[in-house]
């Protein structure tokens, strides 16, 4: 420790006994300053330190960090430097009836060193996290999305189309007669929708994708030519009715806004997952927005099944549809398609029909 | 642990103690004295304290605490990451980053939006942020760098706007054009970036790592990768041949058994997990090693490293398993053992002179880097 040099005036030397000891850091050297911090009067504070004569502090221009467990206390000098202090109760004895100034959080350390706290803040993030997830964030999704102007979906699957066309469709190559029959199946269900936009059929040949159904926010649904050879005609309506159901209750748009809040949310709640070696933090987000996914497919196939049940039959065409996709995609059934479904979409088809089964047995 | 020992807070720096004559075998930079482990003195628990009260006030206030949070889980990691029985200070004020995540928020939302809706506006946004990324990095470096510090001391980076545009946007471009044969080489680019433009108050920091060592970690990651690979190929290729399943020519597999793709999914997923955390590990440990067996501050200070490859290997197995089995609540203890490992690995020749740095005059510095290197995820990996 360097002791600097003899100042000319004042009086130098031994500190009055009292007060905590504190290391000077004065942001303009490396180098601690060893002093001691003592009462120098009713409203002043006095610093001395090693070989220095003693300097003066107005508590009001000294500024408190919010202490943290096994740390020293860090102590702002108005000036610019900071004074860090290890006995915290020699030093909070010091500065009582003192108005420094504190910085936001002195108590968090209270709280963070009882268990019972740290449970109940525990609780109270989780409970939270699972409102935000299964109330709020579909809730606030839905809302918005009730509210998009019907231009701005169409410019969406303007887009989404285009894109969609140079990078997976072919012109369709059913023939002009089977063109026209799935025309007018599709144009038959359309006296039982409620009122929603204009549904326009679209018939492509889509070979990466197989059979597969999809529909646009604006109303426009895609069929590929393998989904026709592969389904029946009543089961064909069925899938139609399934994406009415998409188009209906805007699921493109509301899974958007939430595949928008829950990487807000994560990335608020977990800033700084890298750098652990776990691809396990890319996992949470995909796992959250198949669940958001999985249940827009069950509501469109409760659309599909009342519709079904309202033109006097019952939802048996939509589960052999989806029991005939399951087999041929290897795996994923309707929009869902493309290996990338592959890890939930087995046991997923299995639940949907079952949950179709059910809905049969429900009174009206 | 390692055979640092926990210092704990004793107030007074080592003493100096220079024994004459001793040399070092580093071509540079050249210093004496007995090398000091860096020491981590913050336990998992009280880590994990803070964390979650941290989580409770920041769904309560809507995001505003995340900002508040984040300081304070820093300034517990940075103060209990001893040199010489020294703490390192974070100094960001909580308002800084809280500006910066909204603006980097306000991105990510509009860009997330376009996402799926409006393919050609994300692709401009994209291509936006793209072009801005090299210039968010910058700032970034920057304010980390001026709000770290040690004996009061903060730090400062000085690389250029240019030079980062060099390295992180054409360096990466080229690195995602040469199919991956340039990966290690951009790496050592930007970390060669990021630490020689640091400075201690007025000494410079001096990054020696070569690009050797880089393709050399790299190369043992592909090795884990590739038995991975292998691995699961093997497992395919035995479930097909067992009857289970069967493969149709768009390349996606079919069940002969119900159920049996799901049973090859379950035995794939652990595998692709366990070679994707030592390959990682492999990569994370060379370069580290790399970087600071190379480092020096100013003419007399040294850094050494000495990371083994196999015990972050089994960290980051621990750290999956456990973030896996607790649905990520086990993150604050991962996050502390893993800090606490790469922390005690690093031991510094000449301590004693990092006191004889004096501080360089302050410029003002934004805090957006900062909240868009965290909400974009822009690792910096130092």
């Amino acid at each position: 420790m360097s002791a600097g040099p003899l100042p000319s005036a004042g009086t130098p030397g031994a500190a009055p006994d009292g007060g905590v000891a504190v290391r000077l850091f004065d942001g303009a050297s490396a180098r601690a300053r060893p002093g001691r911090l003592v009462r120098g009067g009713a409203l002043e504070l006095e610093l001395w330190l090693e070989g220095e004569p003693p300097r003066r502090l107005d508590p009001q221009e000294l500024t408190l960090e919010p202490p943290l467990p096994g740390l020293a206390l860090e102590l702002l000098l108005e000036e610019g430097g900071r004074l860090r202090i290890e006995d915290r109760a020699g030093f909070e004895a010091l500065v009582q009836g003192f108005a420094i100034r504190r910085e936001l959080g002195q108590g968090l350390q209270r709280i963070e060193s009882r268990r019972r706290f740290v449970l109940v803040a525990l609780l109270i993030a989780a409970g939270a996290l699972a409102l935000l997830y299964w109330k709020g964030i579909p809730h606030a999704a839905g809302l918005v999305a009730e509210r998009l102007p019907e231009d701005s979906l169409a410019v969406a699957s303007d887009q989404a189309l285009t894109l969609l066309e140079s990078l997976a469709f072919d012109p369709t190559e059913l023939d002009a007669e089977r063109r026209a029959f799935v025309q007018a199946r599709f144009d038959a269900l359309l006296p039982s929708l409620p009122e929603g936009p204009r549904y326009r059929l679209l018939l492509r040949a889509a070979p990466g994708l197989g059979p597969n159904a999809l529909a646009l926010p604006d109303g426009r649904v895609v069929v590929t030519d393998d989904l026709v050879a592969l389904l029946e005609p009543e089961e064909l309506d069925a899938v139609l009715l399934h994406e009415f159901g998409h188009v209906i209750e805007r699921h493109g748009a509301q899974l958007v806004l939430r595949a928008t809040a829950v990487g807000l949310v994560l990335a608020l709640v977990a800033g700084d997952l890298s750098g652990l070696g776990s691809i396990g933090a890319g996992l949470p987000p995909m796992l959250l927005q198949q669940g958001y996914s999985r249940g827009f497919e069950a509501q469109a196939d409760r659309f599909a099944a009342q519709r079904l049940r309202e033109l006097g039959g019952d939802s048996g065409p939509l589960q052999r549809a989806l029991e005939k996709l399951g087999r041929a995609v290897g795996g994923a059934g309707g929009e869902e398609g493309g290996p990338g479904a592959l890890l939930a979409s087995h046991p997923s088809i299995r639940r949907r029909i079952a949950a179709l089964a059910r809905f049969d047995q429900e009174p009206r | 642990m390692t055979d640092a020992p926990h210092a704990g807070p004793p107030p007074v720096p080592p003493a100096v103690e220079r024994p004459p004559g001793a040399t070092s075998l580093q071509p540079a930079p050249q210093t004496h004295g007995e090398p000091v482990p860096m020491a981590f003195t913050g336990t998992e628990q009280e880590f994990a304290r803070i964390w979650f009260v941290n989580l409770a006030l920041t769904i309560l206030t809507l995001g505003i605490y995340a900002a508040w949070g984040k300081v304070r889980t820093r300034r517990y990691l940075y103060g209990h990451t001893r040199l010489g029985g020294e703490g390192f200070e974070y100094h960001a004020k909580p308002l800084a980053l809280l500006k910066g995540y909204l603006i980097s928020g306000a991105f990510f939302a509009a860009y997330a939006l376009a996402g799926n809706s409006y393919p050609v506006l994300s692709a401009v946004l994209l291509l936006i942020g793209a072009g801005l990324m090299p210039w968010v990095l910058w700032l970034s470096l920057r304010f980390n760098a001026q709000n770290t510090g040690y004996l009061g001391l903060r730090l400062r980076f000085r690389g250029s706007l240019q030079r980062s545009y060099r390295v992180n946007l054409w360096g990466a471009l080229a690195a995602g054009l040469s199919f991956g044969i340039m990966i290690p080489l951009f790496q050592h680019r930007r970390r060669r970036y990021a630490w020689s433009g640091l400075s201690f108050g007025d000494q410079p920091v001096l990054f020696g790592a070569s690009a050797k060592r880089f393709y050399t970690a790299g190369a043992l990651a592909s090795v884990w990768f590739l038995l991975g690979f292998l691995g699961i190929g093997f497992l395919v290729n035995a479930f097909e041949e067992a009857g289970l399943i069967s493969v149709n020519d768009q390349g996606e597999w079919v069940d002969r058994d119900a159920g049996s793709s799901d049973l090859l999914l379950a035995a794939i997923a652990p595998i692709a997990l366990v070679a994707l955390a030592l390959g990682q590990a492999a990569w994370t440990a060379g370069t580290h090693n790399a970087v600071f067996r190379k480092l020096g501050v100013g003419p007399d200070v040294a850094f050494d490293a000495r990371l083994s490859t196999f015990r972050l290997m089994w960290r980051y197995l621990q750290n999956n398993f456990l973030l896996l089995v607790t649905l990520g609540l086990a993150y604050p203890w991962t996050r502390v053992a893993t800090w606490r490992l790469l922390v005690e690995s690093i031991s510094v020749r000449g301590v004693e002179n990092l006191a004889r740095a004096a501080a360089a005059p302050p410029d003002a510095i934004s805090a957006l880097g900062d909240a868009a290197s965290s909400a974009f995820d822009l690792d910096l990996g130092l």
